[in-house]
């Protein structure tokens, strides 16, 4: 039982980070309907500024303040620079474009930094408490904790500020959004900006857990994909509870499936995209116009 | 001097041009009204102005030129464009379709007091206010194209084709709205309808658009007596 | 073209297009034939592999090129396509030649499977799927050890010349690729020329279009990936018998978006882009990384988002339109001026008629 509790608990923890990256994911589908395949790498990106930081002995909450800033900067010029200019063209051009960004960052921050794998400290403390029994890392809560807390403030700036008005009517109209002289373009940037901030925080809470190396997070892309894929694309909501459902799944397929094991543990977010896809387009909780992009 | 001044307007789609030198103007206060056949032109005249198309020709509105200057320029300098399809954000709520409409303003208490005043002129849409903007009638969704625009509080308001898919009874009803908020407000209106007894009903002053150019203009009340206009657009 | 100057056939620039371009065809075969006797056996090598991989690129760009359906897992069928070889010809003893229909038999099944799921997932949420098909497939490689040799991999005896055969064993495997290359090639020219290829495009444009046009989009579809993956599979027994070696290594997802950043790189929907977009595959990463290894990516990544904003049509595109030029260049100097009048002034296509309707263009949305 006490192993049960535990497998659950962090299958909701892991399930939070695939969900956080789902998240960022989901705010650039929705906010452009473009489908960002170089998401995990810009959060991986953002991961070894924080470490570069942590390098020149800032201290670990300042190192994460800094780099959402200065991720959110980088969304922003990503979305200028790279995205802008083939903004609204066909499926593949996008695939191809962000595949490249893809490419690019992940051996830009090989030549930066290097390939080496290294360690990368993690925001809670190395504490655990009593949960039902069981001991449950803090670092799990934490996680858990913090995901809400990102949900919440996302909501709040969405429904309740200038901003996230702005961002709401570009991705439902951005002709009509001009003609209330809507400034199209940074409200674009904008919104890449917060999703790299998102998947940027992502990155720091995984790497305690998977450590730092360029590659890290291409596995977590497509957790995170599933999550999105189950939650619906269009649906952060959506996302955080198909990260939740995922983990929580392949935590304990893993344990307790014996065909699984460890290396074939990447078949279940595989199986769900597939199975989604073919039983339920829009997922959890999208709207039916997500299914027919 | 004009409110909005335009001269030898050219614009077009592609390598096919719609407009072929058309000159108008739109006096302040003034209820201006295009009419024309299908394809004349009516529609891109509105898109040149706004910024939308491309075009070549002078744009001045309150004395500054806004040709080539982006849609959001436009509409930040004062000019509503209330689109042809009315620009509904169907998946928002009727709340935000009018704060949206009212983006670039900065005085809070203002924007309340306007919401609250398009709801009068428009109970339809107050009775509907937190419903999802995709969920309304064709006319419902015309009256808040017309409320957005309205909440940008324009110095011009410009309606393209605002009976295009509307029910007689509706039309009749949002044009006896616009009616009203021109009188009340003293709004300056630029107004394209293809339908002509609409168009000559609401304006002071009308052009006559086909293929391209400006055929025909005058005062309203003279023009719906000229035979011409009346044999081909009021089917005498 | 008015219906009496499309009567009249090809026009004179056409002829001399057309012309250009079969020399540019019998150019490139002599190069191709002359390559293995005039370099080293390390390249001649490196040639060979480009001559598999333009096979596999040839087979995406059907499927993505001109039928517009994105696929991220062509590395997987270039996987299943060398195994089966492997396979065959280290267990089970087959002689090499047969692995290959075998394979692209095999593979044109899995194919088939996997256009199942195309006839209701759409664009992104294809790729997603056949993403996913090429993360599964090395860890399945591994799974499967029995048969696959798993991590270690499978050594593969690669094909030697013939004793009667005046060709070296590097000469020879070339030779081979090149022989069994060739019709692929010209099979996929005459599938874009035929009906199906008109079938692909259509559907590529406009699925709604081209069903009320009669295409049947389930066949069409499912046949599209079949034969795409048929290609990889023939390709990846040509990648075995170059390389003599395979391990799940060899197939990670890059190979995958290597074959997308080939077609993009050789030209979308053209046959001959496959070659450019091999070369660029196989050559571009090597020399990037003499400069450095980890700025290799960089390049590359770099590379292919710049064809993408500039060079939509890829090489392909940049040499049709020199052919072009060059073609409308040589067809009016052959046309004779006749001696009492002034030759021609350069008549450029009439856009307008008067300079005052010069017609704008609709801004971007």
């Amino acid at each position: 039982m006490e192993e049960l509790i535990q497998t659950i608990v962090d299958g909701v923890a892991i399930g939070s980070l695939y969900g956080a990256l789902a998240l960022a994911v989901v705010l650039i589908f929705r906010s452009t309907g473009i489908v960002n395949f170089a998401q995990g790498e810009m959060a991986m990106f953002s991961t070894f500024v924080a470490w570069g930081l942590l390098q020149a002995d800032v201290p670990l909450g300042l190192a994460v303040v800094m780099t959402l800033g200065i991720a959110f900067l980088g969304g922003m010029a990503i979305e200028r620079i790279l995205i802008r200019p083939v903004e609204g063209s066909d499926p593949l051009t996008m695939a191809v474009v962000t595949l490249g960004l893809f490419i690019l960052l992940n051996s830009a921050a090989g030549w930066i930094w290097g390939f080496e794998t290294r360690s990368f400290p993690s925001i809670f403390p190395d504490d655990s408490v009593q949960l039902a029994g069981a001991d449950v890392a803090v670092e799990s809560l934490g996680i858990v904790a913090l995901l809400l807390a990102v949900v919440g403030l996302l909501y709040l700036l969405f429904q309740r500020t200038k901003i996230g008005l702005a961002v709401r009517a570009v991705s439902v109209n951005p002709e009509s959004s001009r003609l209330s002289g809507i400034s199209v373009g940074r409200t674009l940037m904008i919104g890449w900006g917060i999703a790299a901030m998102v998947g940027a925080l992502a990155g720091i809470l995984i790497a305690p857990r998977l450590f730092l190396d360029v590659n890290f997070m291409g596995g977590v892309l497509i957790y995170s994909f599933a999550a999105a894929t189950l939650g619906g694309f269009d649906s952060p909501f959506g996302a955080v509870v198909g990260g939740w459902v995922i983990g929580v799944t392949e935590n304990l397929a893993s344990t307790y499936v014996d065909f699984i094991g460890s290396d074939l543990k990447i078949l279940v977010p595989l199986t769900v995209i597939l199975a989604v896809l073919l039983i339920r387009p829009s997922g959890l909780f999208g709207s039916h116009e997500v299914a027919r992009a | 001097m004009s409110l909005l001044e335009v001269s030898d307007l050219e614009a077009g789609y592609g390598d096919v041009t719609v407009l072929r030198g058309v000159s108008f103007a739109v006096e302040e206060g003034q209820v201006a009204a295009i009419f024309g056949p299908n394809g004349a032109g009516k529609t891109t005249t509105l898109k040149a102005v706004s910024g939308v198309l491309r075009q070549r020709g002078r744009v001045t509105f309150a004395g500054k030129s806004i040709a080539g200057a982006s849609p959001e320029r436009v509409a930040r300098m004062g000019i509503a464009h209330v689109p042809e399809g009315r620009g509904t954000f169907a998946e928002l709520t009727v709340e935000d379709n009018l704060r949206i409409g009212g983006y670039r303003r900065r005085d809070g208490e203002g924007m309340r007091q306007d919401m609250e005043r398009c709801f009068e002129y428009f109970p339809q849409l107050a009775e509907r206010r937190r419903q999802r903007a995709g969920n309304l009638s064709g006319g419902e969704q015309q009256m808040l194209a017309v409320a957005r625009g309205l909440m940008l509080r324009p110095r011009l308001l410009m309606l393209d084709e605002p009976s295009l898919g509307l029910a007689p009874v509706l039309t009749k009803e949002v044009f006896g709205i616009l009616g009203t908020i021109a009188g009340e407000e003293g709004m300056t209106v630029l107004l394209v309808e293809q339908n002509a007894r609409l168009a000559l009903g609401l304006a002071d002053y009308a052009y006559v658009l086909e293929a391209g150019c400006i055929v025909l203009s005058g005062e309203a009340k003279q023009m719906k007596e000229e035979q011409a206009v009346q044999q081909t657009y009021l089917g005498f | 073209m008015s219906a009496a100057a499309a009567a009249a056939g090809p026009s004179p620039v056409e002829r001399t297009e057309q012309r250009l371009r079969l020399a540019a065809y019998g150019l490139v075969l002599l190069i191709a034939v002359a390559i293995p006797f005039f370099l080293g056996s390390y390249r001649v090598g490196q040639f060979t592999l480009v001559l598999a991989y333009s096979v596999a690129v040839l087979g995406l760009n059907l499927l993505v090129g001109y039928g517009g359906l994105v696929s991220l897992g062509h590395g997987a069928f270039f996987a299943l396509g060398a195994y089966t070889s492997a396979i065959l010809i280290e267990e089970a003893g087959l002689p090499h030649l047969m692995t290959v229909p075998i394979a692209a038999a095999v593979c044109f099944a899995a194919g088939f499977v996997l256009g199942l799921p195309a006839l209701r997932i759409r664009g992104l949420y294809l790729a997603l799927v056949t993403l996913a098909v090429a993360i599964a497939v090395p860890q399945l490689i591994k799974r499967f050890d029995g048969l696959t040799g798993g991590t270690q991999g499978l050594n593969v005896a690669q094909p030697t010349a013939p004793g009667w055969v005046p060709l070296a064993d590097d000469q020879f495997l070339y030779f081979l690729t090149l022989v069994l290359a060739i019709p692929m090639f010209v099979l996929a020219a005459n599938l874009v020329r035929g009906r199906t290829g008109r079938a692909l495009v259509a559907m590529r444009e406009s699925e709604v279009a081209a069903k009320a046009m009669g295409v049947d989009l389930a066949r069409l579809k499912t046949s599209a990936f079949a034969i795409s993956s048929l290609y990889a599979g023939v390709a990846g027994s040509l990648y075995v018998f170059s390389i003599g070696f395979v391990a799940p290594e060899s197939f990670p997802l890059t190979v995958s978006f290597a074959f997308l950043a080939a077609i993009v790189v050789g030209g979308l929907a053209t046959i001959g882009g496959a070659i450019f977009g091999a070369l660029f595959i196989e050559f571009v990463p090597i020399y990037a990384s003499d400069v450095s290894d980890a700025l290799a990516g960089v390049i590359y990544g770099a590379v292919l988002i710049a064809f993408m904003y500039a060079l939509h049509g890829g090489v392909m595109g940049v040499l049709r339109g020199t052919g072009r030029r060059l073609a409308s260049r040589l067809s009016r100097e052959k046309r004779k001026e006749p001696l009492d009048e002034p030759p021609q002034p350069n008549v450029a296509p009439a856009a307008s008629d008067s300079p005052a309707t010069r017609p704008p263009t609709i801004t971007g949305s």
